[in-house]
């Protein structure tokens, strides 16, 4: 036997141990669900958030956590922040070796059933009933946090797309924000004719961003109806209606309504198309309602301009789509680790941040989208010192979700393969590269494998609100 | 004059000597000996390679043979995941790229080091500076690498901008967002940070070359190209293979820059095995189809030492 | 008799000196890019994002150093570099010696092995890694993450090491063994002085390349105060990413460590590249 062969054997025993610590491992962890872990009432929970902002972060620590301490002695919570891109990575990652926070944050509803499935999640049915999560959360939103009929994560934001608009500039140039296709297009030739641009857009910064644009015009085309017959599978991707989204977006986006070019919405970032908006180059901005948090930045005296901003609803671009139409959304879940020590001491922290309703829309006022639960506000929860046009934009979400002049985001509501299929892939269609039959046949397939798989998020069916 | 004694040396090295059965104990006994101390010498290296390293990749390579979500526990399902891979269009795209990345990256990278350690080589006057300024940009994190060169690659912020000042023909260049342009653009970025590196360790190599060789080419009447060709490449023929080699790798391997840049877009533009791994892994959840495309980037790398070793066994000094 | 300069060496070409400042502009102009942003307001970088700034102002720097918390994270980053530097230097000097001095019939496999190490992404070993590291407590520790920094930069070390001792005569080696000396004795007191300076290059590529990490470091450390500068840099980046003047003096904040270091210890470095004794 001689040196080399030694080695060999060496790597394979290693190696062979280590597939076996690896899959003992994995395997231990996949029955996690037997081995309960003691509950403990006092302690330390572990949360991860991936707040970003340094006045927010110190928001939600003096505004949000410390009440939260002082009226549960003996529970403190420690937050660990990182950033979007990576948590969602990260969390799988610590979950997988059983080393996660107690209370689980996931970036939407699609990431949800894989990590119910592996039984990492609690259930938190019980905590619902007893807490009357029922009562103070909108029906569609605790419902996109069920898997299987059992409740495993309660969605934590409330949130929509419509476009912001350069109130002056319109003022001055005497255009009205357009309603349906002919006025949009209308009102684009003239931005144009003007030497502006339409729409301020860029994804340099965020590629996934594209999504908007396809939530947006799904919604706005196709219409409540079709998309949920879509969503729920008794529709195929490739209808009429759907196809005519995709390619009225392939059209708008080839004119250069967004960004001024396919080239240059690629390439543009978030801060060159903020202050696009802000000093007038652009008339106005797609984005959702997290932007009211960072929109003053880029108007007034802030950003040494005259101009001031407004918000409304994206145009119907067809007879099918009602307006004003918002398109449903919530960001980001939370869920309790099966895992966890605290599970009760948890369940109190999620229920701090929903069970006052007044409360919570007070955070709202202060920080936008970071802390939107998506709860049943009225107009009259929000304090008097809220912006109006913020206020209206909350009053006017809810209420559409009510009475089910709404879409459907696609971070919210298209299950996991079929969301990434779609921001991926659509950006093929953008350029040129492919057309929306063929795109859209690629999601059908998708959507047909996520059928399969059994993870389909719950779709809030618009007929059964109005 | 008498003869000298006999060296132990020579003692040692006599015929009758070394076929002695005590002799041939001892040598046997010695290269245990010698290849326990082997051993021993590169123990922590392979103690914390495998630890990290060889375990864990065997463990993905197990994986790779299922489909695993990076969750739970995975099932079985033989060559499926390698079959998905050879079929499908994305991954030959990705693979396409990496290709042109690697044409791209490695003769501009080598071309600008070794020239331009070629040219240093012949100054005295502020080699010194000149060779600091050559290395700094391999000292700077690609995070902050990336970030400057995406500014500079900016439409509104960056060159674009000088194009609104009037600079002809830089109007509405959006480098990043055009498919043309992206992924050369995004290797521009990555040859900027390494070819310092190389010009440096060129330059180190060249200065091992014998003078005396140069004075004899020059005899000979050897043009300046002459004496490169003949003396100074096959004099540091080591290091530039070792270079080739290393920068083909690096080709197939390449991720941080294209991901912190442009994520694989614009429409899968820049997209290379690398990032398609990361997403298959990260965001589909699909790490045993990952494992797979991980494993097919380690094997592309393994034909490439191949060849090295190859080459070392012709002769070659490398 | 052509004209010789005094080093015995060939006059220079004429368009050596003009290439090598083109190079050298190359190299040079994103960083100057960076140092003009970094003392820019961000008015001032709307209108004018590529030029030297106007009215510079170093407020950027101070407030990047509080927000981005980089006393802290300076710290770690100098932890891990200087902790990965030595320890990788060890561990390649007795692999390479042991590759290019000991003779044995496996080197060549050992080659291809260090090889193709420096072939694996990262990718391809980090769940079950992650998984691994966690059952033996060592994420979120900064030792933890050192010896995987250990483990993944000793292959191309011990290459580069290898390159450089390949080029060491065998003669050195023979006179040591005539003397008498054990291979521990040829190793501590022949080769690694001569080897020093390629020694040195090793050790500091290494700690660069530690300090620069970020994949493994914002995978195995949580906690805030262990983070180093090079996963903070990220999470600073994109908090600001508004303000490009504030993140450019973050991203010059982060740089200045290893560069100062390398323009301290240039002449030696350089001495190492240059020299390095390998005079026959």
């Amino acid at each position: 036997m001689n040196a080399s062969q030694t080695r060999r054997e060496l790597v394979q025993r290693a190696g062979a141990s280590a597939v076996a610590v690896s899959s003992l491992g994995a395997l231990l962890s996949a029955c996690g669900g037997d081995d309960e872990p003691d509950q403990q009432v006092e302690g330390m929970i572990a949360l991860w958030s991936d707040l970003s902002d340094a006045s927010t972060k110190t928001f939600f620590q003096k505004e949000i956590i410390a009440p939260f301490q002082r009226e549960n002695s003996g529970l403190q919570v420690k937050v660990s922040f990182r950033r979007a891109e990576d948590m969602q990575r990260q969390i799988r990652l610590a979950l997988q070796a059983r080393n996660a926070p107690d209370v689980i944050p996931t970036n939407g509803p699609a990431f949800v059933p894989d990590l119910a499935e592996a039984d990492f999640l609690a259930d938190l049915g019980p905590y619902a009933d007893n807490r009357k999560w029922e009562a103070v959360m909108l029906p569609w939103a605790l419902d996109l946090g069920r898997v299987n009929d059992t409740l495993v994560a309660l969605p934590t934001q409330l949130e929509t797309l419509g476009i912001y608009i350069n109130r002056t500039l319109f003022d001055k140039q005497g255009w009205k924000v357009p309603t349906n296709r002919a006025e949009l297009e209308q009102i684009a030739k003239e931005v144009v004719d003007a030497g502006m641009l339409p729409f301020a857009a860029g994804s340099a910064n965020f590629r996934q961003q594209i999504e908007w644009y396809t939530s947006i015009f799904f919604s706005s085309t196709a219409g409540p109806t079709l998309m949920y017959d879509v969503l729920t599978g008794e529709q195929p991707w490739t209808s009429p209606g759907m196809v005519e989204a995709i390619s009225l977006m392939q059209e708008y986006f080839r004119r250069g309504y967004f960004g001024g070019s396919v080239e240059k919405f690629f390439a543009t970032g978030e801060d060159a198309v903020n202050a696009q908006l802000g000093n007038g180059e652009a008339a106005m901005q797609l984005s959702g309602t997290w932007h009211f948090e960072n929109i003053d930045q880029f108007f007034g005296q802030a950003a040494n301009n005259d101009n001031d901003w407004d918000f409304a609803a994206f145009p119907s671009l067809s007879s099918d789509a009602p307006y004003p139409i918002f398109p449903l959304g919530t960001g980001a879940t939370l869920s309790i680790n099966e895992g966890s020590k605290l599970k009760d001491g948890a369940a109190a922290f999620l229920g701090h941040l929903i069970e006052d309703k007044a409360r919570t829309a007070r955070w709202l006022a202060a920080r936008g989208g970071a802390f939107s639960f998506p709860l049943r506000f009225t107009a009259d929860d929000f304090p008097e010192s809220m912006d109006p046009r913020q206020r209206t934009a909350y009053v006017s979400l809810v209420e559409a979700s009510e009475q089910g002049n709404f879409g459907y985001t696609n971070w919210s509501f298209s299950p996991p393969k079929t969301a990434v299929y779609i921001y991926e892939k659509v950006e093929q269609v953008v350029t040129g590269d492919s057309s929306p039959e063929d795109f859209l046949e690629g999601v059908e397939q998708t959507f047909q494998e996520d059928l399969d798989d059994g993870f389909t998020p719950r779709v809030p069916n618009p007929a059964a609100s109005a | 004059m008498t003869q000298p004694a006999p060296t132990l040396g020579e003692m040692r090295a006599s015929p009758a000597a070394q076929r002695s059965p005590a002799r041939v104990r001892r040598r046997r006994r010695a290269a245990w000996r010698r290849r326990g101390r082997a051993l021993l010498f590169v123990g922590p290296f392979l103690a914390v390679n495998l630890l990290v390293i060889a375990g864990p990749s065997v463990a993905t390579v197990f994986y790779s043979f299922t489909d695993w979500s990076g969750l739970g526990s995975p099932e079985w399902v033989g060559l499926d995941n390698y079959e998905q891979m050879v079929t499908s269009p994305d991954f030959w795209a990705a693979a396409a790229h990496n290709m042109i990345w690697t044409a791209i990256f490695v003769t501009v990278s080598i071309g600008l080091g070794l020239g331009g350690a070629l040219l240093l080589a012949q100054i005295t006057r502020g080699a010194i500076g000149l060779r600091l300024v050559y290395f700094v940009p391999y000292t700077v994190a690609s995070v902050v690498t990336a970030s400057v060169w995406q500014n500079i690659y900016d439409p509104t912020r960056g060159i674009g901008k000088l194009g609104d000042l009037g600079i002809p023909g830089l109007e509405d260049t959006a480098i990043l967002g055009t498919a043309s342009t992206a992924l050369p653009a995004v290797s521009v970025i990555n040859i900027w940070a390494f070819w310092g590196f190389v010009l440096v360790v060129c330059l180190a190599a060249l200065q091992g070359v014998d003078r005396s060789l140069y004075e004899a080419a020059r005899l000979e009447g050897a043009s300046r190209w002459q004496q490169v060709r003949y003396v100074s490449i096959p004099g540091i023929r080591p290091v530039l293979v070792f270079i080739v080699v290393i920068s083909v790798m690096f080709s197939v391997l390449v991720f941080d820059y294209v991901w912190i840049t442009t994520r694989g877009g614009p429409a899968g533009a820049t997209e290379v095995v690398g990032t398609l791994l990361y997403k298959e892994a990260f965001e589909r959840f699909e790490a045993g189809y990952a494992a797979a495309l991980g494993l097919s980037m380690t094997i592309v790398c393994g034909f490439v030492a191949l060849f090295y070793l190859l080459l070392r066994r012709r002769g070659w000094e490398v | 008799m052509r004209r010789r300069s005094r080093s015995g060496r060939q006059r220079a070409h004429p368009l050596a000196y003009p290439g090598l400042a083109v190079l050298a502009a190359f190299a040079v102009f994103p960083l100057i890019v960076l140092l003009f942003n970094s003392v820019k307001s961000s008015s001032e970088l709307g209108s004018n994002p590529l030029g030297p700034p106007g009215d510079p102002s170093f407020g950027n720097l101070a407030d990047a150093w509080a927000a981005g918390r980089f006393s802290s994270t300076l710290l770690n980053s100098t932890l891990l570099a200087a902790g990965t530097g030595i320890g990788v230097t060890a561990i390649a000097s007795l692999t390479a010696y042991a590759m290019t001095r000991m003779q044995t019939r496996a080197g060549r496999g050992l080659l291809f092995y260090t090889l193709i190490c420096t072939a694996v992404p990262a990718q391809l070993f980090i769940v079950p890694l992650f998984f691994l590291w966690t059952n033996l407590a060592l994420t979120n520790n900064l030792f933890g993450l050192i010896v995987i920094y250990w483990a993944v930069f000793s292959p191309f070390a011990t290459l580069l090491l290898r390159s450089y001792l390949l080029t060491i005569p065998r003669d050195f080696d023979e006179a040591g063994r005539i003397e008498g000396a054990s291979e521990r004795q040829s190793l501590t007191r022949i080769i690694l002085p001569l080897a020093r300076p390629g020694l040195l290059v090793v050790a500091l590529t290494t700690a660069l390349f530690a300090w620069n990490e970020f994949f493994f470091a914002f995978t195995f450390i949580q906690d805030e105060g262990l983070k180093p500068a090079s996963t903070s840099f990220l999470a600073f980046r994109s908090e600001f990413a508004t303000n490009w003047g504030l993140t450019s003096a973050g991203g010059l904040i982060m740089i200045a460590p290893p560069l100062l270091l390398f323009l301290v210890l240039q002449r030696r470095f350089i001495e190492g590249l240059t020299t390095g004794g390998l005079k026959a």
